[in-house]
């Protein structure tokens, strides 16, 4: 058989950031700064109280 | 260790998830600021984990070149993860940057979304999130449709009867037809995996992909499965029987996950933006 059954515990900096960042079916890279962003700026924007700095 | 304070002006909250409080006891672990523990905020029979962070460590204008810059996202993404794992407790996650400038700010959230995460945490209660990817190597598929497609068999022993100057156009169509195959192939081992799984889960999110991989293998499908503890062990056989069965796929199992693709997403839908 070619193939085997992995189970990962050890989570991969990109599947980590997949889901924290953007659920649903945006696929992240860790290039695409432009989507990662978006996801965080949308908490903060829609946040009742963005930080004032 | 050094010893930090936050002024009340220089203070807002992160918040990492909430849990039916406040009986849910805290994990011993530091928060994003890794120089402040995990602590709580209650409201209504609901608690927030969060802990204090400088809000000019998140600030707008610097954010952009934060989160493209993996040594300071990967640490802070880490304890994000960290946190919502070690809670013993079914935990409704929140997104990563979940920030609120004063306690009362969670509050209100709390307040105003309570039914929202108390639906979300029966539904959370006792299931955890784990994640499924498969994985097609190209060659190994065409190689395996060789052996065992009839038509194409046929094709390459036609093939092989040819003068050498006939066979180039000849090679073109198996090629096409192998390439039609490997399509209808994947397409099938999509439609079983998610079909065969999803029996087993409380919730699916996700679904088919294509990403090319620096390997040259090809991920065509991530998804993510809400799966009861008692129906563990069954849901893991299942993806090893998927993995036996579809010969030239890898599958890959990931988890557990806290919930974060079953979670709400309170801020979206409440009324106080």
């Amino acid at each position: 058989m070619y193939e085997s059954l992995s189970i990962d515990r050890e989570l991969t900096l990109l599947d980590l950031l997949d889901r924290i960042l953007d659920k649903g079916d945006i696929t992240l890279s860790v290039a695409d700064v432009d989507l990662v962003y978006l996801g965080l700026r949308l908490r903060l924007t829609s946040s009742s109280r963005q930080p004032d700095v | 260790m050094q010893t930090i304070t936050y002024d009340d002006a220089a203070r807002a909250y992160y918040v990492y998830g909430v849990v039916a409080g406040p009986a849910v006891a805290l994990p011993d672990v530091h928060g994003i600021d890794q120089r402040v523990p995990l602590s709580a905020i209650a409201e209504g029979g609901l608690m927030a984990l969060v802990s204090p962070v400088d809000p000019a460590d998140f600030a707008p204008d610097l954010i952009e070149e934060r989160l493209a810059d993996l040594t300071w996202l990967e640490p802070r993404a880490r304890a994000h993860q960290e946190v919502l794992s070690r809670v013993a407790a079914a935990v409704a996650p929140l997104r990563f940057g979940t920030i609120f400038l004063d306690a009362d700010g969670v509050r209100a959230m709390l307040r105003e979304n309570g039914p929202l995460f108390r639906a979300a945490l029966a539904r959370l209660e006792g299931r955890r999130e784990w994640g499924v990817k498969i994985v097609v190597n190209p060659r190994r598929l065409t190689d395996h449709l060789i052996e065992t497609s009839p038509q194409v068999r046929s094709l390459i022993v036609q093939r092989d009867r040819m003068a050498s100057g006939a066979t180039y156009l000849f090679q073109k169509k198996i090629d096409m037809l192998l390439l039609d195959l490997a399509r209808r192939q994947v397409e099938a081992c999509v439609a079983a995996s998610h079909a065969r799984l999803s029996i087993l889960s409380a919730a699916v999110a996700g679904g088919a992909a294509a990403q090319r991989q620096d390997d040259g293998n090809e991920l065509i499908f991530k998804g993510a499965y809400l799966v009861a503890e008692d129906q563990l062990a069954v849901f893991m056989a299942e993806v090893e029987s998927l993995d036996a069965q579809f010969v030239g796929f890898s599958f890959a199992l990931t988890g557990p996950w806290p919930a974060y693709s079953f979670a709400v997403a309170p801020v979206e839908d409440a009324a106080y933006v």
